[in-house]
Formats: C-alpha cells, sequence, structure tokens
C-alpha cells in the first residue's frame, strides 16, 4: 500500500501547484497551456476514482450486446483491454449494418449513450451539467 | 532586434537566424535591401509556428515599412491542410470577392529556410480570443454587429466562382459534395482511429444513409468559427486559417460555425455563443449567400460533430506519435466525448 497523500491526492497537489504559483508568474501564451495542465490532472483524477468502476458497468452492458460471455478482469489495463475487444466488436456489428434499424437499434444506443456519458463524468462533467439544465429548461418551456 | 539582408542575393541554405532569413527571403521578392525588425515568436494557444516583426523595404530609394506576419506550419501533422501556395492563392481570391482577410504577400514551399513551408502576410492587429467578444464590455458593439458580418463574409465566399479565380486544384468533394464529405472523413477515421469507436461508426452509417439529395459546391472555409478571426471593439476585422479550404457544400461552414464546441458556454446561442442559428442564416441569405436548405442542415450538423470528432483523434495522435508533444493536443483527445452525446441526440431526434 502507498502512503498518503492518496493519488488523488497528490495530483491535487500539483494542479494546485499550477494553477497558482505557476500561473503567477507566467505570461502570455503559456497561461491558457497551464489551465490545461490543470485541467488534465483533474480529468485523471477523477479516472483513478472512477475508471474501473465505468469499465466493468461498461463490460457489463456491451457484452450482451456482441454475444461475448461475461467474463470480467477486476481492473487496470487488463479490464480496458477487455473493453476494448468489446467495443471493437461492437463496432463491427455496426459497420456489418446488423444495428441499422428496431430493437436492436435502440438498445445499442441507449448502451452508446451510457458510454459517452461516462465520458464526459471524467473528462468534462460541467457538459452534462449544461446539458442536463438545458434539458430541464426546454422540458419547461415545451409544457408551457 | 534587426536582421539586414545581404546587399550581394547570396542564396540562404540553413535554418538559424530566422530574421535573417526572412530579410533574404522578402529581398528576393524585389526589393533592393530588407532589414526586418522586433522579430517575436507569438502564438497563443495554437501549434502553429508564427513570427510577428517589421520589415523595412527599399525598391528604387523609395522606402516602405510594413507590419508582417510569417507563418509556418506545425510539425507533421495528420490534418488535411492545403499548401501554403494554395493558401496564398485563396487568400488573394476572397479579398477580391470582398471577404475581410489579411493581405497575402509571399509563400515558400522551402522547408530549409524557417523548417517547413511558409506564407507572409501583412499583420492585421486585435484580439482573436473568443472571451472579450462574447463577455467585454469593451467589445460590445463588435458583438452586436459579428452576426452580420460574419453572414456576410460567409455569404460572399460561398457565392465566389471557383473555376474563375482558379481555385480548382483545391480539393474537392466531388459531384455529390455531402457524399464526398463523409467518405473523405470516414476514411480519416478509418486510417487514424487507434481504437475502435461505436458512437462514430454510427454516426457515419446514418450519414451515408441520409444524404441529401440536393448538395451545392462551392468555395468552404473549413473551419470558420468564433476563435478564427481578428477583431476590434468596432467589429470583424480579418478571417484567418484558410488552410482547411476546400470545394465542398457551403453547409458545412455552417454546420461548423454553430456546432455547439464553439459555443464557450453560451449554448442558446448557436452560433459561436453569438447568436442564434436562424438569425445567422437570415442575414446569410440576405447577404446573398445561397439558398439553406434547412431540411439537409441536420446531416450537416451530424456531419460536423464526426467531422471534429476525427479532427481530435488526429490531433491527438500528433502528440501520441511524437510530432508535437503538447499536453493540448493530448487533451484534446478527450473532447470528442461531447460530440459523441450530441451526435447520438441529433441521429435520435424525430
Amino acid at each position: 500500500m502507498q502512503d498518503r497523500p492518496t493519488a488523488v491526492e497528490l495530483l491535487e497537489a500539483a494542479a494546485e501547484f499550477l494553477g497558482r504559483e505557476v500561473l503567477e508568474v507566467a505570461g502570455g501564451a503559456v497561461r491558457y497551456k497551464i489551465r490545461v495542465a490543470v485541467n488534465v490532472l483533474h480529468i485523471v483524477a477523477r479516472e483513478i476514482e472512477l475508471g474501473d468502476r465505468y469499465l466493468r458497468e461498461e463490460a457489463e452492458e456491451l457484452a450482451p450486446l456482441v454475444g461475448e460471455p461475461e467474463r470480467r478482469a477486476c481492473g487496470g489495463p487488463e479490464l480496458r483491454k477487455e473493453v476494448l475487444e468489446l467495443n471493437r466488436l461492437l463496432a463491427e456489428r455496426i459497420r456489418a449494418g446488423e444495428v441499422d434499424s428496431g430493437a436492436e437499434r435502440s438498445r445499442v444506443l441507449a448502451t452508446l449513450r451510457k458510454a459517452a456519458v461516462r465520458k464526459l463524468e471524467i473528462a468534462n462533467p460541467g457538459y452534462l451539467e449544461t446539458a442536463r439544465r438545458r434539458r430541464a429548461a426546454d422540458v419547461r418551456r415545451d409544457s408551457s | 532586434m534587426r536582421s539586414e539582408s545581404p546587399t550581394a542575393q547570396t542564396p540562404e541554405g540553413t535554418e538559424g537566424d530566422v530574421g535573417r532569413v526572412l530579410a533574404t527571403f522578402i529581398a528576393k521578392q524585389g526589393f533592393d535591401h530588407v532589414v526586418v525588425e522586433n522579430l517575436v515568436r507569438v502564438g497563443g494557444g495554437t501549434t502553429q509556428r508564427l513570427w510577428s516583426f517589421e520589415a523595412v523595404l527599399e525598391k528604387r530609394g523609395c522606402v516602405e515599412r510594413q507590419a508582417l506576419i510569417a507563418r509556418g506550419d506545425p510539425p507533421g501533422s495528420h490534418l488535411d491542410r492545403i499548401s501554403r501556395s494554395a493558401e496564398l492563392q485563396v487568400l488573394r481570391a476572397v479579398r477580391q470577392a470582398g471577404v475581410a482577410v489579411p493581405e497575402a504577400l509571399w509563400c515558400s514551399s522551402d522547408s530549409l529556410l524557417l523548417g517547413s513551408p511558409f506564407l507572409i502576410m501583412k499583420r492585421v492587429d486585435g484580439e482573436t480570443a473568443p472571451g472579450p467578444l462574447l463577455r467585454g464590455e469593451k467589445y460590445a458593439r463588435a458583438r452586436q454587429a459579428a452576426p452580420r458580418e460574419l453572414a456576410a463574409a460567409l455569404a460572399r465566399l460561398h457565392r465566389l466562382d471557383v473555376a474563375a479565380y482558379g481555385l480548382g486544384a483545391l480539393p474537392q468533394m466531388g459531384e455529390s459534395p455531402a457524399l464526398g464529405s463523409v467518405l473523405r472523413y470516414q476514411g480519416l477515421f478509418r486510417r487514424d482511429a487507434l481504437e475502435p469507436r461505436p458512437v462514430l461508426e454510427v454516426g457515419f452509417r446514418w450519414l451515408l444513409a441520409n444524404v441529401p439529395p440536393t448538395s451545392r459546391s462551392g468555395l468552404v472555409h473549413g473551419d470558420f468559427r468564433v476563435g478564427n478571426f481578428v477583431y476590434g471593439p468596432e467589429g470583424i476585422r480579418a478571417i484567418l486559417d484558410w488552410e482547411l479550404a476546400h470545394v465542398g457544400d457551403p453547409l458545412e461552414d455552417i454546420s461548423w460555425v454553430s456546432l455547439r464546441t464553439w459555443r464557450f458556454g453560451l449554448d442558446e446561442r448557436e452560433v459561436g455563443g453569438l447568436c442564434r442559428l436562424e438569425d445567422f442564416l437570415e442575414e446569410y441569405e440576405k447577404a446573398g449567400g445561397p439558398p439553406v436548405d434547412r431540411g439537409a442542415l441536420r446531416f450537416w450538423q451530424v456531419f460536423a460533430n464526426l467531422r471534429w470528432a476525427v479532427i481530435t483523434i488526429q490531433q491527438a495522435r500528433n502528440h501520441l506519435d511524437g510530432y508535437l508533444r503538447d499536453v493540448e493536443l493530448a487533451s484534446i483527445g478527450r473532447r470528442a466525448a461531447e460530440n459523441e452525446l450530441d451526435l447520438l441526440d441529433l441521429i435520435e431526434e424525430g
């Protein structure tokens, strides 16, 4: 077991350093890049916390869509490799025209939407927040 | 810092003193003597190689001072760029057609001079970052004028007679630009994607099954969006970044400028956070833009999302493959998730 600070706490420390001390003395074009780097560290922190759980959920959802048994690695690179393979099989089905219509299409699109949401929860949770607010506003507008 | 051209016209074969290289190169374009001053490497968060400088140009006793920009190519890129000389031709043509663009002067395909082919144009001073235009007090007037000015620029661009301006050598999307554009980007996706992307597969299949029956052909900017023009407090000054220009369906530019990715948080204002798409289209048609087939818009909006997704793949690869190690390029690889969600919404609509 690694000692404290945890991996996420270390990332937070690095992000704080960049976002305050470094940004303070940085000028010009590099200031934007510093903010990008801080954001990258936040993405990694979220991926550390959510990544494996999301991969397991994705594996669970994809396996039946491609006729694969639910064999599951626990986490880490092996799990990612499994999910990569499941995605590859799904991509093949789509290219073969097997997902163009009907109930199968609805199932697949619903699964792909969940996958996209998971990507955003890690890469840009603010985007989902904005999307949710937008949908709520649309619903209010449509019902008035 | 001053750099001078040698008074004898000696060939310049090595990189090194950028100022000296530029002075020598410019002198060869027809001047007796050239001095380069105040050379500064610029570039706000982009991967381009950009130099700003003043050139003192002497010819037959007449001396002129010009504020110039030299722009080189980013290191080995996967993107669909045209050559600097093609870009120079495009800039000249659209300028003649009345679109506000920098005045392009010279170009070189010799990579030995500055490390890559480059283009030299007159510098247009002003702001390029979207923030001030969208939210700054100082730019309220520009904010108000921008939709009409951008729509008018696109209208002029899209009406331009490609053959008459000698631009036939630009990349073409074929007889049906809609189909041609999809096939081109699907090809790039297949070539450059490192891992499977089922959502993008769904997107391309949908596009191929929903090609609009009619598709126009015209000069397309290829990256027309808020962030790619110079502006001042009074309004738009010059449209930049023409390296993706090609012959295709003008609706490509319309859907690109209204992509959610460049609304900078002002989601309701579909066109770059400035105004609603319908208002923009009204201005566009008023300014003489070709009539917009609103039924075909959804196709082009799906295409725009896919095209940007492919570009994020390519940019991430530029970093991963080592062409340009850059944290911005690396992080772009995570951004297509936004477009995947939007794509699914568009496809499932109605």
